[in-house]
């Protein structure tokens, strides 16, 4: 049996993981796993034996939304402010980018799982422990009483985790890392009907599994320049652009622009009229058939001699 | 639980997946049968719908069934120790089951499982398998469930055994011949028989790659079944080449079988062995017209262990004369096993002292 907890990868998520495994522990033995694609979730369950299982996900696949919405099965869905949840992950030593990503990803999904009539949205602060698990107890059908459920919290760290240090780092937080978090996360702050852009800072790229800081040399031989955000989108239609500064030198370029999650989804190729700003852009469709985040990668198409690329930012609009 | 069993496509695949849903079925849990019947590209696929399959079910138990292994899918039973059960049928019964249900021409299904072999006799080694033949579901059937059960993990008593077996149509009537056209039977026997040899508990016997396998060095890319015009081999092409098989890495002695018409006499010819990569070479002055053989040893490791191509070219742009391609006769001369230079480094490490 698999009990689906899907949101956020902070405490409270964890939390309501862990005391869904131990209402299963009452009868059975149980484990947790973390798995966002079909993939993942079989190597977990040949590792701990596929018995029963409570799966936490904090941005899972379209393929697997689709399945579990056939399924008909019921899951738990958690809701967090994503600001003190980057918060909890940096605290909990994650890199910052890495952090960031994982935090969108997770708000890009959270919407369309909540909207599922089998899902039991529970919000970190906004129920007692006892009651949260009561909650989960009944959605998940684990026969649990009262004794059982205070006992179950009690050996349980608390559902908030250190919500005064997240909050603290959030408002300690360096500007320009603020205005990075805000870029990516500010369209799931709001209760904003319809989706809205995100724009995805320099950081948020890797150079050579190196954070992106300032203008690639695109001098040798025709290979990746730059990639990321590596961030999954809510369904819908993008179109996902590029801004990018081109040397002089780099003018002569062609340049590829593709588009990937797990493979690829879309590409162009692009050649710079002249030097200075350079503005590309991908559309894509994320549907149930998209199981992983997007990235954006820019590469040259032959050996170059000299010039620069820097990027500006990339941006999502919804179409 | 998630039980694999992995075999080649035909009766004893059938007979392992069976028995095993059947066993796990016993405490009155569901159980649900997944046939993978392609190794699809790569891992990501077959777990990919393990997983989906998973959540669209409610079954207790998951039986796996593998009939197209994948290197992918043979990385994840290793890294994650999971037990499983090895069907090791005769691959030319394989063939023949194959070329009854599925369908498709006994050349295609031939070269599928002349690919497939080589990573079953890699998948015989791993730890978490148990290997099953064919005669173990004829005569000792209770006794075979009861390894079954014990390795899987599932608790069977012997009453519970027999009644299973019982009920399992055993993979019995092997005999491949009658079910694969007699014309077939060398290419089959060739490409196949030497696996049949290894899976049967013998060593691996030497394999034969007809030339219905290869491919003539002219524009049609046909077999090379009729004579060849050594003129053929202008701008650089190949005589013949193929046929894109892979061996089971090792030490391996090739012998390639030709025959030349008188005006050939004379000329050299090139004989190499490749995969991404020159593995060996040689060259034959042909002395007389009639029949001749090149020999030549090469070694194939993991990473030219797949599409090995035998090829054969002539030095000159436009040479008289007609070539007929016989076959090639590979011999393992030592056969690498990963486990056995675990087993071994400890010894070299102390006589070296290192």
């Amino acid at each position: 049996m698999l009990y689906f907890i899907v949101g956020l990868p902070g405490c409270f998520g964890r939390w309501c993981a862990h005391a869904t495994a131990a209402m299963v522990r009452k009868t059975r033995p149980c484990e947790v796993v973390m798995a966002d694609t079909a993939a993942q979730l079989t190597r977990q369950l040949l590792r701990t034996g596929g018995g029963e299982t409570v799966v936490l996900a904090s941005h899972p696949g379209g393929r697997l939304h689709a399945a579990l919405v056939q399924s008909n099965r019921n899951f738990v869905v958690t809701v967090d402010d994503p600001r003190y949840v980057l918060a909890e992950l940096v605290l909990e030593g994650r890199e910052f980018r890495d952090a960031l990503r994982l935090v969108a990803s997770a708000c890009a999904v959270i919407p369309r799982y909540a909207a599922s009539p089998r899902a039991l949205v529970l919000g970190a602060g906004r129920h007692e422990a006892v009651a949260a698990a009561g909650m989960m107890a009944s959605h998940f059908a684990c026969p649990c009483d009262g004794d059982s459920l205070g006992a179950i919290v009690a050996g349980l760290p608390g559902p908030a985790g250190e919500d005064n240090r997240a909050r603290a780092w959030w408002t300690m937080l360096d500007p320009a890392r603020r205005t990075i978090a805000q870029d990516a996360l500010g369209a799931y702050l709001g209760a904003a009907d319809k989706p809205q852009p995100l724009t995805w800072g320099r950081e948020m790229f890797l150079a050579n599994d190196c954070p992106l800081s300032g203008p690639v040399d695109i001098t040798g031989r025709a290979r990746v320049l730059f990639e990321g955000p590596e961030v999954t989108l809510p369904e819908g239609a993008w179109r996902l652009s590029l801004e990018t500064e081109i040397s002089r030198a780099a003018t002569e370029q062609e340049f590829e622009l593709e588009l990937f999650a797990g493979r690829r989804l879309a590409s162009r190729t692009v050649r710079p009229e002249r030097s200075g700003p350079m503005r590309a852009h991908l559309d894509v469709v994320v549907d149930d058939s998209v199981d992983y985040p997007l990235s954006l990668r820019l590469s040259t198409r032959r050996a170059a001699f000299d010039g620069t690329v820097t990027l500006v930012r990339a941006t999502a609009h919804p179409r | 639980m998630i039980y694999f069993s992995v075999a080649l496509p035909g009766r004893l695949a059938d007979w392992c997946d069976t028995a095993i849903a059947w066993l796990a079925a016993q405490d009155g849990r569901t159980v649900e049968r997944l046939t993978f019947a392609d190794a699809v590209d790569g891992k990501v696929s077959i777990l990919d719908e393990i997983a989906l399959a998973l959540v669209r079910s409610n079954a207790d138990h998951v039986v796996v069934g593998i009939r197209r292994l994948n290197a992918g899918l043979m990385d994840t039973l290793r890294e994650t120790g999971v037990p499983f059960v090895l069907g090791l049928a005769d691959p030319r019964a394989a063939v023949a089951d194959i070329a009854g249900g599925e369908g498709g021409t006994f050349l295609h299904i031939t070269r599928e499982m002349a690919n497939m072999a080589p990573l079953m006799m890699r998948t015989m080694r791993m730890p978490g398998g148990l290997a099953i033949r064919p005669a173990d579901t004829v005569t000792r059937g209770a006794n075979t469930l009861a390894r079954i059960a014990r390795h899987l993990g599932i608790s069977l008593d012997e009453v519970q055994a027999h009644a299973i077996a019982a009920r399992l149509d055993p993979d019995a009537d092997r005999n491949w011949e009658a079910r694969i056209p007699p014309q077939m039977h060398k290419l089959v026997n060739g490409a196949l028989g030497g696996y049949a040899a290894h899976f049967s508990g013998g060593e691996l016997g030497d394999l034969v790659w007809q030339r219905d396998l290869f491919l003539a060095g002219d524009d049609d890319a046909r077999s090379p079944s009729g004579p060849i015009a050594l003129r053929d081999t202008a701008n650089g092409r190949f005589l013949v080449y193929g046929p894109y098989l892979a061996l089971p890495p090792g030490y391996w002695s090739a012998k390639v079988v030709m025959g030349i018409s008188p005006e050939a006499v004379g000329q050299t010819f090139t004989v190499d062995a490749f995969s991404g990569r020159h593995l060996a070479v040689t060259k034959i002055l042909a002395r007389a017209e009639g029949i001749f053989t090149a020999e030549i040893g090469f070694e194939v490791d993991e990473e030219a262990a797949r599409n090995i191509e035998i090829r054969v070219s002539i030095g000159r742009d436009v040479a008289p004369g007609y070539l007929a391609f016989g076959h090639v006769r590979l011999h393992p001369v030592a056969i690498r096993h990963e486990d056995s230079v675990i087993a071994v480094e400890g010894d070299f490490r102390a006589v070296l002292s290192l």
